[in-house]
């Protein structure tokens, strides 16, 4: 396990961050009371639920995928040295 | 509900395997259907495709099954199954025997996702944690093209080293077989059909890979082929969805889809073996050293040498860990999801 720790805590923080993603998107889809605003409001914060949403999705894969990068120039340094 | 037949099919599926395996392996070595075992020091040729033995085991017991199903829905679910893991199968045979472009071949498995999409069978109420129940009237239907397409490359792309893919899927089917009894059937979201559906096809396989697992571990007597790895992968991406653990699947494929997300995103796409001219790793004398060079691909065994060299049986002992590892954060999060039905 010593020599794969870096990937066992990239997983957990990944499954972390999924289960936030989870969490946000609970809050987001929380009905909006129509009463409260026009018919135009309302279909500007559904678009900026998904859009929220969307951009959350997004940056998790971009985090993902930078710290795969950071892993391995991490790991090859050490091999170097 | 369950009946004896549910019993004893998981029995079947084993013995026979275990009988047709030796035939197989013989017969893919008189039709030179084999390969290099690249990461061992003589380079030994070992038999090619021994997927398609399983699978066809597999399958046969799949329509035992829609036959005998307990109930209309089990049947329909089941009926798909069976369509659905044939073409897969026949694709795979495609793809290992004449070869498929990298960019058809999962275009292909998400063509034959479609009758998920027209027939909608299945429950749009993915069940997260911290949520509980969704409504995805619409758009699940759609994310269900991709049921198949997502986890048979994945499954596909992990299959690097002796027993790895076999192995690995074992495991992830289990912890579908026991998230099928932490989360709380309650009739109106999680019903008794899906559950079936669950234990029945995860046992099924589960069977049948773990006979194919003996002749396929380290040092492996033959290799299961892209028709066995895109099997695998169509059958957990469908356990996902049928059995409406499609949560708990995608965390413990965290590491499958780590390896083929790094893959893809590193190489700009999807590209052909033969594209690729920068190796993620080198092997000497059965020892696997890590490219040092920054055009190559990031893949999940380049990660695990990074540090220092090591052999194969160590890289395979570490992979096995990851995806246990995964499968435990999987049976956390079927805990976490259990407690938000309870609260309904």
């Amino acid at each position: 396990m010593k020599h794969s720790s870096s990937i066992y805590g990239i997983l957990t923080i990944i499954w972390l961050i999924l289960l936030g993603l989870c969490g946000l998107i609970g809050i987001l889809i929380v009905p909006i009371d129509n009463q409260m605003f026009t018919n135009l409001m309302s279909y500007l914060i559904s678009i900026s639920k998904v859009l929220i949403s969307s951009i959350a999705i997004i940056a998790w894969l971009l985090f993902w995928y930078k710290s795969m990068n950071y892993i391995l120039s991490y790991e090859l340094s050490k091999n170097s040295s | 509900m369950y009946s004896l037949f549910f019993y004893i099919t998981p029995l079947i599926g084993f013995i026979l395997t275990l009988i047709i395996m030796p035939y197989l392996i013989r017969y893919m070595n008189s039709i030179n259907k084999n390969g290099p075992d690249v990461f061992k020091i003589d380079s030994p040729i070992i038999p090619e495709s021994g997927g398609i033995g399983f699978m066809i085991i597999f399958i046969f017991l799949l329509i035992i099954g829609t036959i005998l199903s307990p109930t209309i829905v089990v049947q329909q679910r089941l009926l798909m199954t069976t369509i659905i893991i044939t073409l897969v199968t026949i694709i795979g045979l495609i793809d290992d025997f004449k070869g498929l472009s990298a960019k058809i071949k999962p275009l292909l498995l998400i063509i034959i996702a479609l009758p998920i999409l027209i027939f909608q069978i299945g429950t749009p109420k993915p069940v997260l944690p911290l949520i509980g129940p969704t409504q995805l009237t619409i758009f699940y239907w759609f994310l269900a093209l991709f049921v198949i397409a997502i986890p048979a490359n994945a499954s596909n792309m992990l299959d690097v080293m002796n027993g790895v893919m076999s192995g690995s899927g074992i495991m992830i089917l289990l912890t579908a077989f026991i998230t099928s009894f932490i989360i709380p059937i309650d009739g109106r979201i999680i019903t008794d059909d899906s559950i079936y559906y669950l234990r029945f096809v995860s046992l099924t396989m589960i069977s049948v890979l773990t006979a194919f697992w003996l002749f396929n571990r380290y040092p492996a007597k033959i290799f299961a082929g892209d028709t066995g790895s895109l099997g695998v992968g169509a059958t957990i991406g469908l356990v996902a969805i049928f059995g409406q653990i499609e949560f708990v699947m995608v965390v413990a494929l965290l590491l499958h889809i780590m390896n083929s997300f790094s893959i893809i995103s590193s190489l700009k796409g999807l590209r052909e073996r033969k594209e690729i001219h920068d190796r993620p790793v080198s092997v000497k004398d059965g020892i696997i050293t890590a490219s040092k060079n920054p055009a190559a691909p990031i893949t999940l065994v380049r990660l695990l040498v990074a540090s220092s060299s090591k052999t194969e049986k160590t890289v395979i002992k570490q992979i096995y860990s990851l995806v246990a590892y995964c499968c435990i954060l999987a049976i956390l999060t079927a805990f976490l999801i259990r407690q938000e039905l309870i609260q309904l």
